[in-house]
């Protein structure tokens, strides 16, 4: 072989090279693949591997085919009881039909574009109706249920661009600025309520524990004192029942009597004292006799 | 475009070779192709996995086979490649708080300082900061699914905080319903996870820290818990009055009925030493009653009369004779 048959041959397989590279191409497990030729469409790839062009006249361009996240810019919304909240969304979607998509939209951006006007319009418009209190408390799902709402709205529009949206959710719900700051002074205020109606229980219930325990006392205390006058009764009764068993005949009350009159005679008849006595008392008589 | 594949990767080794060969290839050519293919061939061909990682081969772009650890072969590229997803490691993602964290820290600049701040039901904006562990549960759908996996997770996690929050009053969420919080969030995560399909397990859900967001409003939820410790203490102390009152109270009303008992029994005594003395005398009297009764009369008069003036009183004549027991000037006569 000469040189010049060498150089023939590295030469054409050099531009069988070309070509049959330039035939093939590959799609990943997460691309479509859309095919034009001098930019008229031809055909979508929608599964992965090895594929087959027509070489130098055909282009590829790839699509995503995976899920995508697109997290709209914070917007302010009115609520039907006339309240701002600020709202900040994403968005997961994808592209589904892939043809539809180049078609009416042909690039990423310019859907972000689309989905932000949609979602931005879908939220103003279903949280528009609802009342902040509602929208704040989730405990009735009510979030879930403005996701839920809101993604079946922006699905329904964009349909038409081939893009499927797998859901919108509101991340976050926050009050504008200078509504925080209100509702600082507003949880301060709440607090410190709270903070004396506790030491105002405390003192409340501290004070009917005193109460109580004072009129527990003033019980006790009368019970045992008309426990202790009953007792008293029953020992005055008791002496009585036994004297007067000692009294029984009517000389012994008699003798009783005449026995208590010089007792008490010789008690009361103390000090400076003075006594008149009927001149024919027993010691009247005595003292005449001795006249 | 169809040249992309060719660029994408690193190989561009082989275009300079190539370059530097095309002088060389009347002579060692054939050799020297030969030798560097075998080389490219054998280094190309063979790949290792570490322990955590499982590695998924695409062989022309189709996702074929998933390996998991140790020595492999493949064809060498660009008909297939690897891709390393590190399935075994537990990844770590905060919320609402820098991290120092390297890999954390250019994801927690990208969001507002604000992130950590949300509602909850009652109206109360409170600061709360909390971390999800998640695995790659499936790497081909980690890989395909989405775009960027951890992102939507950050997300996901976020809305479902709002939510879950959003649903809970203040004090729950700062103090006794974190565990039942966190509960929740995670099963709002796994539901939205399942949803979006991205190949992610998570496996925990913690809340670090929930606080009020400004010191004012920390100041205020602090007030209320000493209110709460103080009305213990007003109860407490009100206790003790209780406990040192009432039995003050019975052993005094002990003492009082004590007494009264005690009174009682000495009235029946003191009746009954009464009565026997009485007896004792009575019978003594009614020996002799006249005589008795005189004797009785005169000691009694003996006893009390000396020292005291007495006075007669006559009714006969109406005329007072005072006897010469004492006189006006108080002098004792004879």
């Amino acid at each position: 072989m000469g040189k010049i048959t060498k150089i023939v041959l590295g030469i054409s397989l050099l531009i069988i090279l070309i070509i049959g590279s330039s035939s093939v191409y590959q799609v990943r497990e997460n691309e479509f693949a859309y095919r034009t030729r001098f930019s008229k469409y031809q055909g979508i790839e929608n599964t992965a591997g090895l594929k087959y062009k027509v070489p130098f006249i055909e282009d590829i361009q790839y699509l995503p085919k995976h899920r995508m996240m697109y997290d709209i810019p914070k917007s302010e919304v009115i609520t039907a009881d006339k309240k701002t909240l600020v709202v900040d969304n994403y968005t997961v979607w994808q592209i589904n039909e892939p043809l539809l998509f180049m078609r009416t939209v042909g690039s990423i951006p310019e859907m972000e574009n689309r989905i932000d006007a949609s979602v931005y319009n879908a939220v103003k418009n279903t949280l528009g109706t609802m009342e902040q209190t509602t929208i704040i408390n989730s405990d009735n799902g009510s979030v879930d249920e403005v996701n839920e709402d809101v993604t079946k709205i922006v699905n329904q529009q964009l349909t038409d661009y081939g893009v499927s949206i797998v859901s919108v959710e509101i991340k976050r719900l926050d009050l504008p600025t200078n509504n925080q700051e209100a509702v600082y002074t507003r949880m301060v205020s709440e607090r410190n309520q709270m903070a004396e109606s506790y030491l105002a229980e405390g003192k409340l219930e501290a004070n009917k524990i005193k109460n109580e325990t004072d009129k527990q006392v003033i019980i006790l205390i009368s019970e045992a004192e008309a426990k202790a006058e009953a007792l008293r009764g029953e020992g005055e009764k008791a002496y009585m029942e036994i004297l007067s068993e000692a009294y029984n005949s009517p000389s012994r009350q008699d003798y009783y009597k005449f026995v208590r009159s010089l007792e008490s005679l010789e008690k009361t008849m103390k000090g400076e004292k003075t006594i008149f006595l009927p001149m024919d008392s027993y010691i009247g008589q005595s003292l005449q006799g001795l006249q | 475009m169809s040249q992309q594949f060719y660029n994408k990767d690193d190989d561009n080794v082989v275009d300079i070779d190539m370059k530097a060969m095309r002088k060389k290839i009347f002579t060692f050519g054939p050799i020297i192709i030969t030798i560097i293919l075998l080389v490219y061939l054998l280094f190309n061909s063979i790949y290792t996995v570490k322990e955590t990682d499982q590695a998924v081969i695409e062989t022309f772009g189709q996702v074929t086979s998933v390996k998991d650890a140790g020595l492999h072969f493949k064809l060498p590229y660009p008909i297939q490649s690897v891709k390393y997803v590190s399935v075994n490691k537990t990844e770590k993602l905060q919320i609402g708080y820098t991290s120092d964290d390297e890999k954390n820290a250019t994801i927690a600049t990208d969001f507002d300082k604000t992130e950590a701040n949300m509602i909850t039901g009652d109206f109360n904006i409170i600061n709360i900061d909390f971390f999800i562990e998640w695995k790659i549960s499936d790497p081909v759908k980690y890989l395909y699914n989405s775009n960027e996996p951890s992102v939507i997770l950050r997300n996901i996690a976020q809305s479902s905080a709002r939510s879950v929050i959003g649903s809970k009053n203040v004090d729950d969420v700062l103090t006794t319903g974190k565990g039942a919080i966190q509960a929740e969030i995670k099963d709002k995560i796994l539901y939205k996870l399942d949803v979006y399909d991205l190949g992610i397990h998570v496996i925990d859900v913690k809340i670090q820290d929930s606080e009020p967001p400004t010191p004012t409003v920390i100041d205020a939820f602090k007030y209320v818990e000493s209110a709460k410790q103080e009305k213990e203490t007003f109860i407490n102390e009100a206790l003790a009055y209780k406990n040192a009152k009432l039995p003050d109270a019975e052993s005094q009303s002990d003492r009082l009925i004590r007494d009264a008992e005690s009174y009682k029994e000495s009235r029946i005594n003191e009746a009954k030493g009464e009565v026997s003395r009485f007896n004792e005398m009575y019978e003594e009297f009614s020996k002799n009653p006249e005589i008795t009764k005189t004797r009785m009369y005169l000691e009694t008069m003996e006893k009390i009369l000396p020292g005291i003036p007495v006075y007669l009183e006559s009714d006969s004549d109406n005329v007072q004779k005072m006897l010469p027991l004492k006189d006006f000037t108080g002098q004792e006569v004879n």
